[in-house]
């Protein structure tokens, strides 16, 4: 256990806490700006992790018409039916939790901010003499520019905001449940298995609203963090896979009355291998398809652009 | 059985959902702050005749018989701060000057007691965030008033002069109508009627006790934070900063010079014999300055090892240091050579105290130590959790 510790203090904690002293140093000394900037950082790094989780769910909005089938061919046997969907999965390369992979991802990252600004910003003398021990020696600038200036925006970035108690720090933690929110939403794959769909319902109201329970006893530049954070996924979701779950479904259908959308047989190019486009799942019928959650926004103006020549290769 | 699968299914959607979100809970539960377990204070012991006095964490100002350790009146509990959300925790070594002894809660009261019984308390509460406020150090008597070094908020500081006897403020640098200066988790030194004191803000100050004015025309400005108390010695301020330097400051002028590094920062305070400095780092190290020569003339140990944050003593000859690893180590203070050593408790950061022929140690541990330094035998321990 002291192992563990000691392997995430020096994997984790020990480079969060210097990429952020370091980025406060660099950015006029400010530590809001100094967050946003390394969340902006993270994000980056984390990009084609979250791309390829973002590929795999529409990849999975895309089975749904096949799992669905599936249910109804084994609705009297779940076993056979657990198994089946399970081959489909493997067959296809899909992991059927892949929609949580970015919130995974940014668990550790999460928690290992919440120490590094823990070490940055110290209550107690003994808080601050054991920030000595998490800089690197070969950052001796490092030492010049500590303790840091707790303030951002007239907010306490140490305090939590039931602490803080002024309406900025709360609308921060509003913030950073909608945010939750609308990303879960985004990301979600509409399940036709009860058990997922239920699952689903209640996660979506949930996490959020016990994040933003959370979100009021940490300290506001953890809170800051994780709105930066949300609202970037929300903007590279949007450029990846369209609104999602968002999207009203009228919407969907709308393009698809007029022959535009990305319901029609072989619409999407095969060298597009985006995942989702009803290739990997073979043609279903149109019906079907229309469940497939839409909301492509990218794949939309593709299957507008070229639509013949997709046609032909798919046949 | 066609209606029961689904409905089945369904339910167990909230018993999963439920468990996911018990596991978010309990990841996201470490990282909820609670400040109510978040101090680990480290009063150093004052003596005073026959009696100890020493602060714990928990905001409780105990006397000890020197003899034995021997706890004869009730501790005397620091009160809590008027807008309550700070500690009463006790960092700085009580102070004893005029049959009363001082201290400074964390929460930002301070206290005076009579030192014969802890009785008669007077406080005075300093200003400031009651979130962020807090008193650090010791409070200093001179004269008939007493000086006391605090943190008003995140980033800000003040130094505070009160009258000795009743605790009603004299002054404060800067004025309440000047905008602060650094936070300060530091005591001053106070000679000639001048306190001389550092802050987080990388400055050291001296300022005036009658006036409270800057008798510089600025602060020293240093490259580094500063916790340590100065240290005055031929006509100079001598303390290390965070920038792992240490520096030695006019005492007229407020000027700087730059002595030496160290690989770590400067957090204890340096102690002297006249002829040299012994500075503490936290690389586990004691620097000791030749003034004369004007260099280091030795450091011990040659590796870094554990951090030192508690200021050391000089008995006869001899320093005496303790550090994070809750050994007191004797060194000779000509060669730097180690003497002997013994274990006095898990954690030492509070100053090593002495009255020439025993030194006092109070570890994290809430142990004190008193170990004779002829015949480098414990004469007692006592751990203030039982004598409470």
């Amino acid at each position: 256990m002291e192992l563990l510790g000691l392997l995430w203090d020096e994997i984790i904690t020990k480079p969060m806490t210097n990429s952020l002293l370091a980025l406060y140093a660099v950015l006029g000394a400010n530590l809001g700006v100094a967050i946003i900037a390394f969340t902006v950082i993270v994000r980056l790094l984390t990009y084609p992790l979250v791309v390829r989780q973002l590929r795999q769910m529409k990849r999975l909005q895309g089975l749904q018409p096949r799992i669905r089938e599936i249910n109804d061919k084994y609705k009297n046997n779940p076993q056979l039916r657990g198994q089946e969907t399970m081959k489909l999965y493997r067959e296809m390369g899909v992991n059927p939790v892949g929609c949580l992979g970015p919130l995974v991802i940014q668990m550790p990252i999460f928690i290992g901010l919440f120490w590094a600004i823990n070490n940055v910003l110290p209550f107690t003398p003994e808080n601050l003499a054991g920030l000595s021990s998490k800089l690197y020696g070969w950052l001796p600038f490092l030492d010049a520019i500590v303790p840091v200036n707790r303030n951002f925006l007239g907010l306490d970035l140490a305090l939590d905001p039931m602490r803080e108690g002024s309406i900025p720090a709360f609308i921060l933690v509003g913030l950073s449940g909608i945010g939750m929110y609308v990303q879960q939403k985004m990301s979600q794959v509409p399940s036709t298995d009860p058990t997922q769909a239920s699952t689903q319902r209640m996660m979506l109201f949930m996490f959020p609203v016990m994040f933003g329970m959370f979100s009021l006893f940490f300290p506001l530049g953890l809170v800051i963090y994780w709105v930066a954070s949300t609202l970037i996924g929300i903007v590279m979701q949007y450029f990846i896979s369209g609104w999602g779950g968002l999207r009203p479904q009228e919407e969907v259908a709308a393009p698809r009355a007029s022959g535009l959308g990305p319901t029609l047989p072989g619409a999407a190019p095969p060298d597009d291998k985006e995942p989702g486009d009803g290739r990997d799942a073979g043609p279903e019928p149109r019906s079907q398809r229309e469940d497939s959650g839409g909301g492509d926004r990218a794949r939309n103006a593709r299957t507008r652009r070229r639509p013949r020549r997709n046609r032909g290769r798919r046949s | 059985m066609n209606r029961t699968v689904p409905r089945l299914a369904a339910k167990r959607g909230p018993l999963i959902a439920l468990t996911l979100a018990l596991a978010l809970a309990l990841a996201l539960s470490g990282c909820a702050q609670n400040r109510s377990a978040a101090t680990q204070s480290w009063s150093g012991v004052a003596i005073d005749g026959g009696n100890l006095y020493v602060g714990t964490n928990e905001g409780q100002l105990m006397q000890l018989s020197a003899e034995g350790g021997i706890a004869r009146i009730a501790p005397y509990s620091v009160p809590e701060a008027a807008e309550s959300g700070g500690f009463t925790a006790l960092y700085g070594t009580p102070t004893v000057g005029n049959g009363r002894v001082f201290a400074g809660a964390y929460n930002g009261v301070v206290v005076s007691l009579e030192a014969e019984n802890l009785t008669n308390p007077r406080t005075f509460e300093i200003d400031g965030n009651p979130l962020a406020k807090g008193i650090a150090g010791a409070v200093v008597p001179a004269s008939d008033a007493v000086v006391v070094a605090a943190a008003e908020d995140a980033n800000e500081g003040r130094l505070y002069v009160l009258e000795q006897d009743s605790l009603i403020e004299r002054c404060r640098y800067p004025a309440r109508n000047e905008p602060p200066v650094g936070q300060m988790w530091t005591a001053p030194v106070v000679q000639g009627g001048v306190a001389y004191f550092g802050d987080l803000g990388q400055r050291v100050h001296a300022v005036d006790l009658l006036t409270c004015r800057p008798v510089w025309e600025q602060p020293a400005q240093l490259g580094g934070a500063v916790v340590a108390t100065p240290l005055i010695e031929r006509g100079n301020l001598y303390v290390g900063a965070f920038d792992q330097s240490f520096y030695e400051i006019d005492l007229d002028t407020g000027a700087t010079a730059r002595l030496f590094e160290a690989e770590n920062w400067f957090w204890a305070s340096a102690v002297s014999d006249g002829a040299r400095i012994y500075a503490p780092n936290l690389d586990g190290r004691i620097y000791a300055y030749d003034l004369s020569a004007e260099r280091v003339a030795w450091t011990y140990p040659s590796e870094p090892d554990d951090p030192i944050l508690s200021t050391p003593a000089l008995v006869g000859g001899q320093l005496v240091y303790a550090s994070d690893s809750g050994v007191m180590t004797v060194l000779s203070a000509t060669s730097g050579a180690r003497q002997w050593d013994r274990r006095v408790g898990d954690t030492v950061r509070a100053p090593v105290t002495t009255d020439g022929t025993r030194v006092y140690v109070h570890a994290l541990d809430e142990s004190v130590s008193a170990v004779d330094m002829e015949t480098k035998q414990l004469v007692w321990e006592r751990n203030l959790k039982d004598v409470r």
